[in-house]
């Protein structure tokens, strides 16, 4: 379990009292969701950044998420941490999201010879002529990024969920509503699939 | 306006997936009765007797693995109506657990393979029909069970 | 202990989800392949690259609330409307007859069987696969296409199950 994830800290410091806060919440308190929400805003804007990789899209999905939470609450019973439920409301909101986009991407036949705006983020250097350790790294970096665009939701999710949250296996396995083993497939594959791409840089 | 142009934007759709009719496009839907198809063969190197319902996959089989010989241990057919369930016994002590549905105009199947009370392998696919998956691997009698799975 | 599971339980020690029994095996196998350590630090890269992607959020968690806010607020003042009639006038009707006709012959067409026995599957026709799990020991999951012909895969990989029966850690 990863501490910081269940005992969150508010802006000056101090650690939130997330049950009480979602007591009060589910209570119709609005001060307090406002709370929670604050205390928990980074991690699912930067779980939200992890699945669909793009800006401006994690920042509004991150907006219908804590209103959806909000409508949802109700329907948290606390058989599992308050985090685990929302990394899932999150994640199920995230990997719809990346879905949804897809088809339409695939509908608008028409619009497809626009490149992929996520993709464009990312431009190929040119290091040919910068054969420093910066720009190597620069390079590893940028190899990185399209190692991990060119995993599946799913995939990126699960190594995201527990390199960067923390969270255990059967703690993405919650969040995620799939099978422990099937957790332990994903992130192998997702570490092997980006190794597999950094080959040739290092 | 917003809506009419939805609408046309629909027919348009439409028309263009009638138009083209790719061959083998053919949509799973809720509702829709899909037969499912299992054949369980043990691959070796021992030769083993040729059977014509093979014919179909065997060639396959060959490019994909390197076993000597390919034997037919049984070929099961089942109906489904989607969303369903069923279990399919597939001899020799193998049964077939297959939960279908129907998703983006694929089957979606969960399948969960077991011999006895042990589950083998257990994988969910989304499957185009008239086209076969293989799953594989448990060692069975010197040698090593191949199941391919298709819908039709 | 093959490549694979080796690989397969690095992955898992890394995560601290490996079993002590296994932890020591594995550390056998460590210390025996050279390139399995490099794998380890080259995981450990992936991990920190991982959390160096962390960006800071766009907004201040106090305007990314009044935000929320906002849109609560809307959620709730929010009216059903009733879309207006899509197919108003005659020749909508029959537009959408054509194109129901039309899509009934494109079903047809599109619903004989195809032979896939010899010709390579084409990308999209191809199976998906979400996941793939065993409850045998040990088994590690494979899942690939088949180059040639365009048949997924899903294969269990159990050749040293023997070993570990009976006492899995």
């Amino acid at each position: 379990m990863s501490p910081n994830a269940s005992n969150p800290l508010n802006a000056d410091g101090e650690a939130v009292d997330v049950p009480r806060l979602v007591q009060l919440a589910k209570e119709g308190n609005e001060a307090a969701f406002g709370e929670l929400m604050q205390a928990y805003y980074a991690r699912v804007y930067g779980l939200l950044k992890g699945i669909v990789r793009h800006e401006d899209d994690a920042r509004d999905l991150s907006q219908q998420v804590w209103v959806k939470v909000w409508h949802k609450l109700d329907s948290f019973k606390g058989d599992s941490d308050f985090y685990t439920w929302l990394y899932r409301v999150a994640t199920f909101a995230g990997l719809d999201f990346v879905r949804k986009r897809k088809r339409q991407r695939e509908v608008e036949l028409s619009e497809a010879m626009e490149p992929n705006r996520d993709a464009d983020a990312i431009l190929p250097p040119s290091l040919t002529s910068r054969p420093d350790s910066a720009a190597q790294t620069a390079e590893i970096q940028t190899v990185f990024e399209r190692a991990l665009e060119t995993l599946s939701p799913e995939h990126r999710t699960a190594l995201m969920l527990r390199e960067v949250e923390g969270l255990s296996y059967d703690e993405i396995a919650q969040v995620t509503g799939c099978r422990r083993g099937t957790v332990m497939s994903r992130i192998f594959y997702a570490r092997k699939s980006i190794q597999e791409q950094l080959k040739d840089v290092r | 306006m917003r809506v009419e142009k939805k609408v046309y934007r629909w027919i348009a759709l439409l028309l263009l997936c009638a138009g083209v009719g790719p061959a083998g496009w053919m949509q799973a839907a809720d509702g829709q009765t899909v037969t499912v198809e299992a054949m369980l063969i043990h691959a070796s190197d021992r030769p083993a007797a040729l059977d014509a319902r093979m014919d179909r996959v065997e060639y396959r089989l060959r490019r994909i693995f390197q076993f000597e010989h390919y034997g037919l241990l049984n070929i099961i057919q089942s109906a489904m109506t989607l969303p369903s369930q069923a279990r399919l016994d597939i001899g020799h002590g193998y049964v077939l657990n297959i939960d279908a549905s129907q998703r983006d105009g694929r089957v979606r199947a969960q399948v969960e393979w077991y011999q006895g009370s042990t589950r083998l392998l257990s994988t969910s696919v989304q499957q185009r029909r008239n086209v076969p998956a293989i799953l594989g691997g448990p060692p069975h009698d010197g040698g090593t069970l191949i199941l391919v799975l298709e819908f039709r | 202990m093959n490549k694979e599971r080796a690989e397969y339980w690095l992955s898992q020690a890394l995560d601290g989800e490996l079993s002590p029994r296994r932890q020591r095996r594995l550390e056998k196998a460590l210390a025996k392949d050279p390139s399995l350590a490099d794998l380890r630090e080259q995981w450990l890269a992936i991990g920190l690259s991982c959390r160096a992607q962390t960006v800071e959020p766009p907004q201040t968690p106090e305007a990314a609330w009044q935000d929320v806010q906002r849109a609560i607020r809307l959620s709730a003042d929010e009216s059903t409307q009733r879309s207006p009639s899509f197919f108003g006038g005659l020749w909508r009707w029959s537009l959408s007859a054509a194109a129901v006709l039309m899509l009934s012959v494109g079903i047809w067409w599109g619903s004989r069987p195809v032979d896939y026995t010899r010709a390579v599957i084409p990308l999209a026709e191809r199976t998906q696969v979400e996941w793939v799990e065993s409850d045998l020991p040990d088994a590690i999951s494979m899942v690939y296409e088949d180059g040639d012909t365009g048949i997924t895969v899903i294969w269990v990989m159990m050749d040293d199950v023997q070993e570990d029966n009976g006492h899995a850690g």
